[in-house]
């Protein structure tokens, strides 16, 4: 047989349940597949490229964050009407990747699908890191940084309390909230393989280091009956909270008046798209991932294939939510609410808007397709086009509902500095930067929860 | 069997000179090739009544917990109480921060709404749960333990990896090693191994590490301790600003000196014609229709002065003893009207030209016909609906052809058309100011219309008069 065939698992066969461990893993070549990576003594040379690129564009991001906060929010191209521009559009855009992550973790595992054993950990790490960037933008773009605290229902020189009633102020609840969570349960789930990292160390410092963050974790059965307990509750917590995270950060434009913004349709629509947007990133990362790291018979082709279906399904929410809009901008007869929508398709944002539409409507359809959902290079070029296209979904809601609002002596057009597109793009290189500390330093697959999945612990169950 | 070589970082033992006591046993450890055979080993120890034992995996073992007999753990208890707490506290701060502390007025709505409270409430109730989860999983499990004698086991370190193992602790008062190897074996064991309590370090915390931890714990009390002197004392010092934002701006204010203008000042004359506001309506006669030197504050006259002779121009002392002896006398009598005191001037302060009579008679008929009839009588179209409809608040208009009204003085006449008068509204809002006065010219002329001797009028117009009076 030749060697692709071994490592295909999408094929249905019915009745059997296709494997998701692929090339007759057992749990001592899991753990080294997995420890190797963080354990040999120096990454390949391709992580120090990587690592070089991306921790200079972060360079370049804290350096125009630091020019931002002396100067003042003047250097981005914000202004009247459209003052919400790159800023936020970037804040719901991470918002929005980080959410996939934990979807995998908590939703998957609730449905006990366990084929999300393979990349939660990976998964994981991609939220709390787009969650990290996320939390970048609204932070800066208060202006006045100092004061930030003023944003917490802390006592002040204002003598003052937060407005619980604002939107504004749910989201700082909400993504202080989804980062703590989501923080926790990445780490819980890590201590059984940090543990694996800790009784493996060869150095003083690993052992320290991996022993400290372990804390002493023994995998006795006591141990694992409440860990599996807390694992549990915590999936279970984590659901509502990342579908009411990206609810909330749907209410800042949703609870406000402008035509184009004050629907309801936002909510679910935010999160389908948020998830949609997420597992799209999850698929560009992991592919050259499994390729870089030797991981193709851990995250095999039916994983990718499975994430593209998710794929699939969201984006076709996605748009079911476009024509929706639509329809009902039509149906209502409120002729604001129909110039907004006829203004994004006809008016001065249309680039930005078909840029949208081919992107986000058209490109996840191609997964109906077996060969482009199974190939791996045909995917990332389709999630690439997805995130591509969610972007610009984010800015096109927020851009054009500002630039023409009620009243037409007051329409402007928008366009960023070089700053705001500086400063997104070094978001990047912080998320990447991240990225490639966690692939050096931390076990990037949940060893512990793939053992429980492959082959040679099911032939000879407990029960 | 101390522990073998594999790992070097275990190896680090301190050479004491001093003679050492036989280390102390542990636990005993057995490891078996796969989740099945621990299993069945686990069932086995367990039919033999051994207890102070446990399986050791690098994975959870489906159904484990039966066959060793582990009690469902309370960690849900505790996310649930937490996840309560959670809610409450963040229901309580929203109500007392927003609706009782400092209450926000936000177009009339509700101080505490609950649906408005509810995302808020939600997100703290999840942070709560899930920050004591994990917390409860951890304390629960006893950890973090970073010190444990199972480490110094070699056999032990494969147990995260891909080994099984049972660990049987020593400090059971029944511990009876050759029953347990006997058992050990009986389940076929693949190596059993010994372990050995640590012995206490003969490191010690290093004399200079300590005095440094002294300093900084000093340094780190100076900050809250200088924070809370600074509260608690009054300072004479002009506010100190960490960070100016825009306190201080290079700009004059009213009363600054300026180099840059002769007079030192930064403010400048008012140059020549300026008209204070309050001078537009310096003419108390024209624009109030009072006398000039009672053009003060119409609300502190009183009635106290009624009594004074007539056609004197009294102005009321409201500090007089006068005012409250009269009122103490008349306390049966109805309360006086102020504006019976008050100098009215009685001369038109507008031409008195036929000009002026016509545009009187014209606005007269927009504004004032439709209630007090045409001719003055009070039997306007509206109030002639309003008694039709019967309604029961309608306040006739006062006819114009009283004795009252003819006494009165056209200043008075002219304050009841600007500022109304029972349930009449002013109109001064409506009508510019000589219009009134051309008004008050037109209502004269009606009054005088229903009450002058033939005598009075031209030659030439009393044929037109329709019904002479029968004397």
């Amino acid at each position: 047989m030749a060697p692709a065939n071994l490592l295909d698992n999408s094929v249905e066969a019915p009745g059997v349940r296709a494997p998701l461990v692929l090339g007759g893993h057992n749990n001592t070549s899991v753990t080294e597949r997995i420890c190797q990576i963080a354990e040999v003594p120096k990454p390949p040379k391709a992580w120090y490229i990587a690592f070089a690129i991306s921790s200079s564009v972060t360079a370049m991001l804290f350096g125009l964050v630091g020019y931002l906060i002396l100067t003042g929010i003047g250097v981005w191209g914000n202004n009247a009407p459209v003052f919400w521009a790159w800023d936020i559009v970037n804040f719901v855009f991470w918002v929005g990747i980080g959410h996939a992550g934990t979807l995998i973790s908590a939703i998957l595992f609730l449905f006990r699908q366990n084929w999300r054993t393979s990349i939660n950990r990976f998964a994981e790490a991609m939220t709390i890191f787009a969650v990290v960037c996320a939390g970048l933008f609204p932070t800066v773009h208060v202006g006045r940084i100092w004061v930030i605290y003023w944003l917490l229902p802390v006592p002040n020189q204002q003598a003052i309390w937060p407005n619980f009633r604002s939107p504004l102020l749910w989201d700082v609840f909400a993504v202080s909230t989804y980062a703590t969570v989501s923080l926790l349960f990445w780490y819980m789930g890590m201590i059984p393989d940090l543990a694996t990292f800790r009784d493996r160390a060869t150095s003083r410092w690993r052992q320290a280091l991996y022993g400290f963050l372990s804390l002493g974790w023994t995998g006795s059965a006591r141990q694992w009956h409440r860990y599996e307990k807390a694992y549990l509750l915590l999936a279970a917590l984590a659901t509502p909270l990342v579908l009411s995270v990206h609810t909330v950060v749907s209410f800042d434009f949703a609870v406000s008046q402008l035509p184009g913004w004050h629907t309801t349709i936002f909510p679910p629509y935010f999160v389908a798209g948020a998830v949609f947007s997420g597992f799209a990133m999850v698929v560009t990362l992991m592919v050259p991932a499994r390729a870089f790291f030797g991981l193709r018979e851990l995250v095999t082709l039916r994983h990718l294939e499975n994430m593209n279906k998710i794929i699939l399904v969201t984006g076709t929410m996605v748009g079911y939510a476009y024509a929706m809009e639509f329809f009902t901008a039509w149906y209502s007869g409120n002729r604001y609410e129909q110039f907004a929508f006829i203004n994004r398709a006809f008016g001065p944002y249309a680039w930005a808007y078909w840029t949208m539409v081919t992107c986000n409507v058209v490109s996840p359809q191609l997964f109906w397709f077996k060969k482009i959902r199974t190939t791996p290079w045909m995917m990332v070029i389709v999630c690439v086009f997805v995130n591509i296209g969610m972007w610009f979904e984010r800015f096109v809601i927020t851009v054009t509902s500002l630039s023409r609002d009620f009243l037409p002596s007051s329409w402007g057009y928008y366009q960023p500095t070089w700053i705001d597109i500086g400063m997104f793009t070094g978001s990047f290189g912080l998320f990447f930067t991240l990225f490639l500390l966690f692939c050096r330093y931390l076990p990037i697959v949940a060893m512990a929860e793939v053992k429980t999945v492959i082959p040679e612990n099911h032939l000879a169950d407990a029960h | 069997m101390t522990a073998t070589m594999t790992n070097p970082a275990t190896r680090e033992r301190h050479e004491a000179p001093a003679p050492r006591e036989a280390p102390r046993l542990a636990a005993v450890i057995a490891e078996f090739p796969s989740a099945s055979a621990v299993t069945a080993a686990a069932r086995k120890l367990r039919e033999a009544g051994w207890t102070n034992w446990d399986v050791h995996s690098p994975f959870p073992i489906h159904g484990i917990d039966d066959v060793i007999g582990i009690q469902p753990t309370r960690l849900p208890w505790i996310t649930l109480c937490s996840g309560a707490t959670g809610i409450v506290v963040a229901l309580l701060m929203q109500w007392w921060m927003n609706a009782i502390d400092y209450p926000f007025w936000i177009s009339g709505k509700p101080f505490f709404g609950l649906p408005a409270a509810v995302p808020v409430a939600f997100e703290l109730m999840i942070l709560f749960a899930a920050i004591s989860t994990l917390l409860g999983m951890l304390l629960l499990n006893g950890l973090p333990r970073w010190s444990n004698p199972l480490f110094n086991s070699s056999l032990f370190l494969r147990a995260t990896s891909d080994r099984f193992l049972i660990c049987v602790s020593a400090d059971d008062p029944q511990f009876d090693r050759a029953a347990l190897d006997e058992v050990l074996h009986s389940c076929h064991a693949t190596a059993i191994d010994e372990c050995f309590a640590s012995e206490p370090s003969q490191t010690r915390f290093p004399a200079a590490m300590k005095g440094a931890l002294a300093v900084l714990v000093v340094l780190a009390m100076v900050p809250p301790v200088l924070i809370a002197q600074k509260r608690s004392t009054i300072s004479r010092e002009p506010r100190f600003h960490a960070i100016a934002d825009m306190d201080f701006q290079p700009k004059f204010k009213a009363q600054r000196a300026s180099t840059i203008f002769a007079d030192g000042r930064a403010m400048r004359p008012q140059p020549a014609g300026t008209v204070a506001r309050g001078d537009l309506r310096a003419d108390a006669g024209l624009y109030k229709g009072l006398n000039t030197h009672t053009s003060g504050n119409l609300a502190l006259h009183d009635a106290g002065d009624q009594q004074s002779a007539e056609g004197d121009v009294v102005v009321g002392d409201i500090d007089s003893k006068r005012v409250q002896t009269k009122l103490v006398s008349r306390v049966d009598a109805p309360p006086a009207d102020p504006l019976d005191s008050m100098s009215w001037i009685s001369t038109f302060p507008v031409p008195v030209t036929s000009k002026t009579m016509k545009r009187g008679q014209e606005r007269y008929n927009i504004y004032c016909s439709t209630c007090h009839g045409l001719a003055g009588d009070g039997d306007g179209l509206v109030t002639r609906r309003a008694l039709e409809l019967e309604q029961g608040t309608w306040v006739k208009p006062t006819s114009f052809h009283t004795d009252n009204l003819r006494a009165m003085p056209v200043g008075r006449i002219f304050h009841s058309v600007s500022n109304g008068v029972r349930k009449m509204p002013g109109y001064a809002d409506l009508i510019p100011v000589e219009d009134r006065w051309a008004i008050v010219l037109y209502v004269r002329a009606l009054q005088q219309s229903r009450h002058t001797d033939v005598k009075e009028i031209p030659a030439d117009l009393v044929p037109q008069l329709r019904d002479l009076p029968r004397e």
